[in-house]
């Protein structure tokens, strides 16, 4: 059995405000030397593959990605928790992060490392938080796909899917193949490598691809050039209208921010 | 007549004696072998060469006595034993030159002063430390012996010894009339009762008791490796092979490209120093009396760890009788002390800087967490997040919304560059940069030196973590790739020396850098700040006049001996000299944060054991309006401590650096 | 006539907050665009009161598209369902709220009519020279904000609670259409063996007027029984940011930001929480935030209304008792 994790290295979604900066020509924030790292989304998937492969041996799990040579560290990474097979689809200048184009990509990718039983992505990336390239991946390549996944296990005939919904989890049986969108949840959390392996990760191949040597549809390619267009990327400006309660001790500021509210009739 | 007496005097076949000596000498030999060949089963770990300075160091201690006499009364009487038996065992090596070398020397005032009273008085100093060694333990009971019955074989035998020797010198005194009997006052005092008695019976019981005596002392000799007192030759050989060097290195380096096994998983993993160390204890229990962590009353203690390690591996030992057996039956370590203990402790050294026979605790720790880490991922919970922030993010903050350059942002201070020479690089260091409590500290170290006209600089957003957690943790190869990548950062810069205002960064850029051939000039600040005062550089403009104490950050003091410049700072700062606190110095106590202790999370433990919660509460019960300290863990964790346990708040917390900038501000 | 398509939903015969507020969104554009605003709903029999409720909220039309029963997989009824209407009515504009469904429909829909894809708007804006229209979405985790133009054809998601909903007034007119799109062809097959509901004590998170929240300032999952507790006291519902739902301390269901749930409740306390970006996108639509935090810089304080620089472990006692007596 085979399947797939899509994963992403994005810009550290705890990087500082203090630190993070636009690159206007490219409408993207500045990399420079600041930190990168596996998409925390993309690590709740790779995790649920992990336990798939926890449970049966026959399981075989390729981890994927699309970025320039730096997102590399992120397959190291997936090597390190024992993933089988990392697929590296190189693209060194990405001038906009489209999510069609790399849906695109990733499903020529798919499609010629494939077939695969199950593939798995991040509900959205922490970057830039679209949440539509698994959906899109399900379409192009056909396949039925289910989001918000928080846990998978293997029953009879499939796969059994528990998802976040309004309301509730819903517990669903599927058949394979099958794409899933993962979010995060306690049982899902990345886990923690060997040091021994994740030295070993550093000496393990990676399979390169670049996207022109890869069959990409020309209706999807059409798509792209129809796709939409970054305008402007900006930071906005902060405005505070907050009122700091001072007072003597924490019993006085507690009065005052009662009076405050019963004023604006909150309760 | 010149004074003396007969060699022997009653005894027929007393060659015989070196007979049973070379048998209980033989025995002797067979047990410390056996521990040899224990020992053996260990792994590799250089104690080699500098054999002047070991020799130094063990006969210092044993002259010196001075971690013993940590305890006064323990040390009183440990000492005059000790002297004691010296003295006795050269009375009886008289007696070996005399019968078999013919060297008359047991006569005249020779024989008056030393061979009676010296080693009368000697038994009789004897007696009073056994007395005392009893009293101890079955009356004061101090709390950190653990098996009170443990050693009273030895004692029971010592005393025997020399009750016995005593009643032969006094049969002899009394059989022969010795006229220079009363030189000897002990044997003499025997000899009164048994005026009257006929000397044949005296005779008899001579010899039965001449033999008796004899057949302890040997029995005695032979039991040693299997008793406390092989202490007598561990306890020194320990010493001898303890790690020179500086004291900030705490473990041994491991080639982690090449290893088979990362860290300590069966105690056989150990190194054969380590393995030394657990027979070398002599359960003093000096390293728990000290335990931060055992002090808060917490479920640890680093003597209890040392003495199960030791059974246990004993245990196995005797089971598998070959080495190669050994290898794949021993113990398992964390079976052994269980899995939670080797994350408690906080690597603050106390209980290294108190064992009489320097046992090095922390790496019995440290091993097992590198095993844990790097072999098996399995490490708690709390320490995930830090780690894996020091992968990606290069500081074990996780979640903080600070980048390393914003507590200067409206300041004017320099980011160093290639081209510019400066005399320091202030290493500002993660826990000062990324937490804005400690930023105080920062600024005042950046004000002093601008006040002085130091040129400094500081790396701002390239400065990256020490590796200190990585390696507390047990995360060697995290903290190799960090070293590497500073090293490799820093040496891109032009700079006489790197000033730090924290210990740990300081202990790591200073000593344990040079696992990497990679030396620095490294000051911590309170020796540069002094130098600054002390040469004039920095004047005093207006002291404070609080009263202040001052908490010995464990990787200033302990670990780099650096005790006595902050105080001065202090002093100079201050109108009124800092006060001790009861545990201060090389006893003091640790504010709970090193060792990863800052990340550990306290939350399973119960507030008042929490290490930092009874270090605040020792402070405040010193009345104190100002407790100043050189460290921003400390700064972080007594702050915490003391918000706690304080309505008021009070005392202040506050770092050198900024009472110093407080004083040095111009009207 | 090129026009704006609404994709809503009926729940208990009534249309969703979500689907008024999504045609609030588009009546938003519509105006200046001069094109007008449709609402595609699916129907079970007996829904057909809602038609009204969703005219009088602003939609001019109402494609309204009958299905046999509720289906568990909701989104590939709506999918299907959408993609035919939007066939037929060939719209400029579609939008959908990022609910759950308008998440996963959304790009699928796009795929399916050829169409640009924003996500996740909080506005939408018409350039009066070219009539462009411009989706504003908050990326880097809210740390920037990025303007994205649309395409010919454009389908947008909006953010939960980002737009608000039409006064409703019953005088409005509108047509509806039915529009007759067969059976959805049966798809692989993945169908709801269970469904466990959500359990919450009190009130719902997403519906409760009061939100006590904690974040990784509170310190430990003992301590965060007190969060609960003040959310009680308060009628309210008890949330928590990422960073205490990762440390264990509560569960996923309290989450609150960008990735959990996004609520508007009247009053939100928001005790120990830095305020991550991620974290005040799922909160922007409350009306009033109150901020306890040690920390006086934690950027918690810039979204507050109200902020105390204080220990929270001292403030909390007192709030309860102070409540209490104020509540008998």
């Amino acid at each position: 059995m085979k399947i797939a994790v899509c994963v992403k290295q994005i810009l550290d979604p705890e990087l500082p405000p203090s630190a993070f900066e636009i690159d206007k020509t490219l409408q993207q924030a500045k990399t420079g030397n600041k930190a990168q790292v596996l998409d925390p989304y993309s690590g709740n998937a790779l995790e649920l593959a992990l336990q798939l492969k926890d449970k049966r041996p026959d399981v075989k799990v390729t981890a994927l990605t699309f970025g320039n040579s730096k997102a590399e560290d992120v397959l190291r990474k997936c090597l390190g928790v024992l993933v089988d097979e990392a697929i590296h689809v190189l693209y060194e200048r990405m001038l906009v992060p489209d999510s069609y184009a790399t849906a695109m990509v990733l499903a020529a990718a798919i499609e010629r490392t494939g077939p695969y039983d199950l593939i798995l992505c991040g509900r959205q990336a922490g970057d830039w938080d679209a949440g539509l390239i698994g959906s899109l991946l399900g379409e192009m390549l056909s396949m039925p796909s289910v989001c918000f996944v928080s846990k998978l296990d293997f029953s009879d005939h499939g796969i059994m899917i528990e998802r976040y919904v309004d309301g509730g989890t819903q517990v669903l049986a599927s058949d394979m193949p099958v794409l899933v969108t993962v979010t995060n949840d306690e049982t899902n959390v990345i886990r923690i490598a060997k040091v021994k392996d994740v030295m070993k990760a550093h000496r393990k191949p990676i399979l390169r691809l670049e996207p022109n040597q890869l069959d990409i549809p020309e209706a999807d390619i059409a798509l792209v050039k129809a796709s939409a267009g970054i305008q402007d990327l900006f930071i906005p400006e902060q405005v505070s209208n907050c009122e700091i309660i001072e007072g003597e001790d924490p019993g006085e500021k507690v009065e005052k921010l009662l009076v405050g509210l019963k004023q604006q009739k909150l309760f | 007549m010149v004074p003396g007496r007969e060699i022997y005097w009653n005894i027929s076949g007393y060659l015989f004696q070196y007979l049973f000596l070379g048998c209980s000498l033989a025995i002797c030999t067979y047990g410390f072998w056996r521990r040899y060949r224990k020992w053996r089963a260990g792994t590799p770990s250089n104690r080699s060469g500098a054999v002047k300075k070991r020799i130094v160091t063990v006969a210092k201690q044993m002259i010196s006595h001075s971690r013993i006499f940590g305890y006064p009364f323990t040390g009183i009487f440990h000492y005059s034993l000790v002297m004691a038996f010296f003295v006795l065992f050269l009375g009886t090596t008289a007696v070996f030159f005399e019968a078999d070398f013919g060297i008359q020397i047991l006569s005249g005032k020779f024989y008056l002063y030393f061979q009676s009273l010296a080693l009368d008085t000697a038994g009789f100093v004897a007696l009073i430390g056994i007395g005392s060694a009893v009293f101890q333990r079955f009356v004061l009971k101090p709390k950190r012996y653990q098996n009170m019955s443990a050693g009273v074989t030895t004692l029971i035998g010592l005393f025997v010894l020399l009750l016995s020797g005593f009643l032969v010198e006094g049969l002899r005194i009394s059989a022969t009339a010795d006229p220079w009997g009363r030189w000897s006052f002990l044997g003499y005092a025997v000899s009164l009762p048994m005026t009257g008695i006929d000397i044949a019976t005296l005779k008899g019981l001579h010899q039965f008791f001449w033999w008796f005596h004899l057949g302890v002392a040997f029995g005695l000799i032979a039991y040693l490796p299997f008793s406390k007192l092989k202490h007598i030759i561990l306890g020194p050989l320990n010493i001898y092979l303890q790690r020179l060097g500086p004291k900030g290195i705490t473990v041994d380096p491991i080639d982690i490209e090449n290893a088979e096994k990362l860290g300590t998983e069966s105690i056989a993993d150990f190194s054969w120093k380590q393995l030394l160390d657990l027979d070398a204890c002599t359960e003093c229990g000096r390293c728990t009396d000290f335990c931060p962590v055992s002090l808060s009353r917490q479920p640890f203690s680093p003597r209890n760890v040392i003495v199960e390690l030791r059974n246990s591996f004993d245990r196995s030992f005797i089971k598998n009788r070959t080495v190669k057996n050994q290898e794949a039956k021993t113990p398992l370590v964390l079976e052994t002390i269980g899995s939670e203990t080797i994350w408690l402790c906080r690597t603050c050294r106390a209980c290294m800087e108190e064992c009489p026979v320097f046992i090095e605790h922390i790496p019995k720790f440290i091993e097992p967490r590198r095993y844990e880490v790097m072999e098996n991922a399995n490490f708690p919970k709390s320490l995930h997040d830090p780690i894996e922030s020091l992968e990606s993010r290069r500081h074990a903050y996780r979640g903080t919304p600070l980048s390393r350059s914003d507590w200067f942002k409206s300041l004017n201070i320099p980011v160093i560059d290639k081209t510019t020479d400066v005399e320091l690089l202030y290493w500002v260091g993660c826990t000062t940069a990324l937490n804005e409590d400690n930023w105080s500290i920062a600024r005042s170290v950046s004000s002093l030196l601008a006040r002085a006209g130091i040129s400094f600089a500081v790396l701002g957003d390239e400065e990256i973590c020490c590796g200190e957690p990585a390696r507390r943790i047990g995360n060697e190869y995290l903290f190799e790739t960090v070293a590497r990548e500073n090293i490799a950062i820093l040496d891109q810069y032009r700079f006489r020396a790197i000033i730090t205002a924290c210990p740990h960064c300081f202990n790591m850029l200073r000593n344990e850098y040079q696992d990497f051939q990679s030396v620095y000039t490294v000051y911590h600040h309170s020796e540069y700040l002094w130098y600054l005062i002390s040469s004039g550089k920095l004047k005093i403009e207006q002291p404070l006049h609080k009263t202040i104490t001052y908490q010995d950050p464990c990787y200033l003091g302990r670990y780099n001996g650096i005790y006595d410049k902050p105080r001065g700072i202090i002093t100079k700062a201050n109108t009124i000299p800092p006060f001790e606190m009861k545990r201060s110095k090389k006893r003091s106590f640790c504010c709970g944060g090193g060792g990863g202790g800052a990340w550990l999370g306290d939350e399973n433990v119960p507030v008042e054991n929490r290490v930092n919660i009874q270090r605040a509460h020792q402070v405040a019960a010193t009345g104190t309006e100002v407790l100043a300290t050189a460290c921003p863990f400390c700064m972080m964790m007594l702050r915490d401590g003391i918000k706690t346990i304080s309505e008021s708040g009070k005392p202040e917390v506050s770092d050198i650096s900024e009472i110093l900038h407080s004083a040095c501000r111009r009207q | 006539m090129s026009e704006i398509v609404v994709f809503c939903r009926i729940k208990n015969g009534k249309p969703t907050r979500n689907s008024l507020e999504g045609i609030g969104a588009g009546f938003k554009v519509a105006g200046a665009l001069g094109i007008s605003v449709g609402a595609m709903v699916t129907f079970k029999p007996g829904d057909e009161g809602a038609f009204e409720e969703l005219i009088a909220h602003g939609a001019e039309t109402v494609y309204a598209v009958q299905v046999v029963e509720e289906d568990s997989l909701y989104s590939e009824t709506g999918l299907y369902a959408a993609e035919k209407v939007c066939h037929e009515v060939k719209p400029r504009l579609v939008l959908l709220v990022a609910d759950t469904d308008g998440k996963d429909v959304g790009p699928r829909l796009a795929y399916r009519l050829g169409a640009g894809i924003v996500s996740e708007c909080i506005d939408l804006e018409v350039d009066g020279t070219d009539n462009g229209v411009y989706g504003l979405k908050p990326v880097y985790g809210g740390k920037a904000l990025a303007r994205i133009a649309a395409r010919k054809i454009q389908v947008f998601t909006l953010r939960e609670h980002a737009f608000e909903a039409l006064e409703k007034d019953t005088g409005r007119k509108g047509e509806v259409k039915k529009i007759d799109v067969g059976l959805r062809p049966e798809a692989q097959n993945i169908r709801q063996i269970d469904f466990i509901e959500e359990e919450h004590a009190g009130i719902k998170l997403e519906e409760a007027d009061i939100v006590v929240s904690g974040g990784r300032g509170v310190g430990g999952k003992n301590q965060f029984q007190k969060i609960e507790e003040l959310s009680k006291i308060f009628k309210g519902a008890p949330a928590a940011s990422r960073a205490a739902v990762d440390a264990g301390w509560a569960p996923v269901s309290y989450q609150v930001g960008q990735t959990g749930k996004i609520i508007a409740p009247n009053l939100y306390l928001a005790i120990g929480i830095s305020g991550a970006s991620q974290h005040l996108a799922g909160i922007s639509g409350s009306k009033c935030i109150v901020a306890i935090n040690k920390d006086p810089d934690a950027p918690i304080f810039r979204s507050a209304q109200y902020g105390i620089v204080e220990e929270y472990q001292k403030i909390l006692p007192i709030l309860k008792e102070r409540i209490k007596a104020m509540l008998v």
